[in-house]
């Protein structure tokens, strides 16, 4: 039985709002540890001064430095894990600080996204994600279905029964996102990242990341990490690879992994997103649970 | 229909303030009825969401999400007047504020 879970943000929050929601002192150890890595891939710290198709994986390894920061000030204060789980790439954070990868391979991962990214724009393919806020995920499904759009979107992940996020071509999230707002969501929102992550649709363009991921060397992690996937547990090198392989082109199941978590006895979750992201879009079914945010140390 | 009285009025505000001054960490004396609670607390849809459901829980209201979103088609929330405008009106209404006009 476990009793304290950590969970991955990955790239759902802006990288602005994540350093300055940092205390003066992990500041300047996260401005180091970019520093290093941006130099490493020839990025800009200014995201704005990177190329268009850099701006994503910038902002996501800024992400997952931010993960890493948030994780080592937890494990500063003596709170251990003793089971984690990734939102999207959070996954390759959790891997990197569960030590099942190091650090290294981790901004490798993250970074060979650009491949995607790249794919996308050779092939002039537009695709998008979005957020839907007050609908459980029944009746997203009901709206992308009615909408004739199940061939082009899907629900990338159900964060929770009132936070889903839809993923898909780009007029396609467009349109769903309209017919949900008219059936009564309180917030539907086009991301404008340019990508679809966690749909079956990316899969052509995702060959180089899922060769890179498929060749890593994985050691068992520390830690076990919930897949959010088959959301059981994974304690072996091959399950946290074959999760990898799987990440960007799958749809996820967070809420599931949360009740997972729960169900194996989980009462403190510690969300090591900066802005205490994941707190805000996930829900504890348990009244005895709780998650702990950056803010709260 | 439900008959909604000013001290039930007055609790609901009360707890919306004291809600939004808390999870906005803001002085609770800075907030007034004219507030724009997006653009000057920080808030967002999520922390609506939550405040839903502590309101349905303490009045033991059975409310659907999207019927206060259909009916903030209508009438957007703009200010804490207009937040605590609805919230009374969802405690009178339930779901049928979705047939209410703005």
């Amino acid at each position: 039985m476990y009793n304290k879970a950590f969970l991955f943000n990955g790239i759902c929050s802006k990288p602005e709002k994540l350093r300055q929601s940092l205390s003066p002192a992990d500041r300047d150890k996260y401005d180091i540890y970019v520093e290093e890595v941006f130099k490493r891939y020839g990025l800009n710290t200014s995201l704005i001064d990177n190329k268009k198709t850099d701006r994503l994986v910038a902002g996501a390894l800024m992400s997952t430095i931010a993960d890493r920061v948030v994780y080592e000030a937890f494990r500063e204060k003596g709170i251990v894990p003793q089971i984690g789980c990734g939102y999207s790439s959070g996954l390759v954070g959790a891997c990197a600080c569960f030590s099942s990868i190091s650090y290294d391979v981790s901004y490798d991962i993250i970074f060979c996204n650009r491949n995607t990214v790249l794919a996308l724009e050779q092939n002039d393919k537009h695709f998008d994600m979005g957020v839907i806020i007050g609908m459980d995920g029944n009746d997203i499904s009901e709206i992308i279905q009615s909408t004739g759009e199940s061939e082009n979107v899907v629900i990338g992940s159900v964060n929770s029964r009132i936070c889903s996020m839809i993923t898909g071509r780009e007029p396609s999230v467009a349109r769903v996102l309209e017919a949900a707002t008219n059936e009564g969501a309180l917030k539907a929102i086009k991301m404008n990242v340019g990508m679809a992550y966690h749909t079956p649709l990316i899969e052509p363009y995702a060959s180089a990341y899922q060769k890179l991921v498929s060749e890593v060397d994985y050691k068992d992690p520390e830690y076990p990490i919930v897949s959010v996937f088959t959301n059981e547990p994974m304690m072996t090198a091959e399950e946290i690879r074959e999760e990898q392989i799987k990440d960007i082109i799958t749809p996820m199941r967070w809420d599931l992994s949360i009740a997972k978590m729960e169900e194996l006895g989980v009462t403190e979750f510690y969300d090591t997103s900066a802005d205490g992201a994941i707190k805000k879009f996930s829900r504890l079914k348990k009244r005895s649970s709780k998650i702990y945010t950056y803010a709260d140390l | 229909m439900k008959e909604i009285t000013e001290a039930i009025r007055q609790e609901i505000k009360d707890m919306i303030f004291d809600y939004y001054a808390e999870e906005c960490e803001v002085d609770r004396d800075e907030i007034t009825m004219e507030t724009n609670p997006q653009e000057e607390l920080g808030s967002d849809s999520l922390m609506f969401v939550e405040l839903v459901e502590l309101t349905a829980d303490k009045y033991d209201l059975d409310i659907k999400l999207q019927s206060i979103g259909k009916y903030m088609l209508k009438a957007p929330l703009n200010t804490m007047a207009d937040v605590v405008d609805v919230f009374c009106k969802v405690y009178q209404y339930g779901n049928d504020i979705v047939n209410l006009s703005e």
